[in-house]
């Protein structure tokens, strides 16, 4: 069976539409997951759902158990789920905050930009959702501990970020980034975090950067030697 | 008396404390009886052994500390819109409030009616097809869901692929109910897309099926539908 986490299906930036998984099949059986949280941006409400569908009939017993853990809970907020009609239907303001004018995709933008220029990080630009996952040149960052070298940021700069492998990410050289706060917050966020890592490369860095494309090179050389790898 | 074990003497201590009691002694007596007695440690249990949550973890305990000592940190670290000033659409607020007379009773298990109804067309618009209104179960957000999705199915030594990186409340759920995340990895070199050839290789007798996070988080991939049909394939073809 797939279970589909689409919490972020309205969050769709540069007019990117979203599949939900479920739509393309109806011989596997689904369970599709998702919310108020971050489409309505009300994740305090804790209103979420899950959905059924597709092949079914060999799985009722499964089916049977999911119903009787809804039971022995039994029932989500009320408060939470009066809001799901509403939010709903009519009219979406996400897609206001997302359009290219938009709140959201101009501080993902914004974001992107400021840390990719940075020495021996890069990135993919995000699609959709509230995050970025850039990559750490590990050369340039040789990062053992990348708890540590959050807990590090955090001391030395005041910025709290998750570290890679907090996302079961197998090598401690990612982080994520949440892109929320507004524009004048979020430069505040990336030039600390440039200086930051800027401070870690002196200390650190196994290459001595010339200058800032040279690094970018020796990061998509380090990527190719991974793929080959 | 006190300093021995309190199972051995437990009777007398029964004993004497109706006894004192009636002399208006208990709180002295209850002073003695915390400060003497040798407790038990008192440990999690083991089938949290394996569950990992770092979104909220030690870096965040520190941060608070840094907080209460008055140090403003500027947190990036969890999708919490509403501290950002994102806040919810007006007309949400006031239905909510509007209806809040009728919000003191359960409803059915599985949600209220409008809600589900609201929902089930919110699945005809996505283009999946065949959901009923029994179909659907609310809940308290996603995180609930996703940890009684995963009670429900797995028994010990059972696995599911999850993707790597992924949204932690997945492994951690998945460990919970006594199984294992197979993690299969997601390609940064190709935008991030699940890579199909290493779910193939994790797959064993005991995976009984796959999470997709999509769009995702943490790398903001949108998985076009050749990918999700590669998996429909694989999911098809092992008969999950």
């Amino acid at each position: 069976m797939i279970f589909a986490d689409e919490i972020y299906d309205k969050v769709l930036y540069d007019g990117n539409t979203h599949t939900s998984v479920a739509s393309l099949a109806d011989d596997v059986l689904f369970v599709t997951f998702n919310g108020l949280s971050k489409n309505y941006r009300t994740c305090g409400y804790r209103a979420g759902w899950l959905v059924i569908s597709g092949e079914k009939r060999h799985a009722k017993d499964y089916i049977e158990g999911l119903n009787m853990l809804a039971s022995m809970r039994l029932c989500a907020n009320v408060p939470g789920q009066l809001a799901i009609q509403t939010a709903l239907g009519g009219y979406q303001s996400i897609d206001d905050l997302v359009a290219p004018t938009g709140r959201l995709c101009k501080q993902r933008d914004l974001a992107y930009k400021m840390l990719s220029e940075i020495p021996g990080v890069s990135c993919v630009k995000p699609k959709a959702g509230l995050y970025l996952f850039p990559r750490l040149d590990p050369k340039i960052y040789p990062i053992e501990d990348d708890q540590q070298f959050i807990l590090d940021l955090l001391l030395e700069e005041r910025v709290l970020l998750v570290q890679g492998t907090g996302f079961n990410w197998h090598a401690p050289d990612h982080f994520r980034v949440v892109f929320l706060p507004n524009v004048d917050d979020l430069t505040e966020a990336m030039t600390r975090i440039a200086r930051f890592l800027e401070n870690y490369r002196k200390q650190h860095s196994t290459i001595s950067l010339v200058s800032n494309t040279s690094s970018k090179e020796l990061a998509h050389k380090d990527k190719k030697q991974n793929v080959q790898a | 008396m006190l300093e021995k074990s309190v199972d051995y003497h437990g009777f007398q201590m029964l004993a004497r404390f109706n006894c004192m009691a009636t002399q208006g002694k208990i709180a002295h007596f209850a002073n003695t009886f915390i400060l003497r007695v040798t407790m038990q440690p008192l440990s999690k249990s083991s089938k949290l052994n394996n569950v990992c949550y770092d979104i909220r973890g030690p870096v965040l305990a520190r941060a608070k500390e840094m907080e209460e000592e008055g140090q403003r940190i500027i947190k990036l670290n969890i999708g919490n819109p509403a501290p950002f000033g994102f806040e919810a659409p007006e007309e949400i607020l006031q239905d909510v409030i509007r209806n809040m007379d009728g919000a003191s009773g359960y409803t059915d298990s599985k949600g209220l009616f409008a809600a589900r109804k609201a929902i089930m067309h919110y699945t005809q618009q996505k283009n999946i097809r065949g959901v009923g209104i029994d179909d659907i179960i609310i809940g308290n957000g996603v995180s609930e869901l996703i940890v009684m999705s995963m009670q429900a199915l797995l028994n010990n030594g059972d696995q599911v692929l999850v993707p790597m990186p992924d949204y932690p409340l997945w492994t951690a759920a998945v460990t919970l109910a006594g199984g294992t995340a197979r993690h299969y990895l997601c390609d940064e070199q190709s935008g991030w897309m699940p890579d199909l050839k290493d779910i193939e290789n994790k797959i064993t007798a005991n995976t009984r099926g796959i999470v997709l996070i999509n769009p995702n988080n943490p790398t903001g991939a949108l998985y076009p539908p050749e990918i999700l049909q590669g998996i429909i394939e694989i999911a098809r073809h092992h008969g999950w």
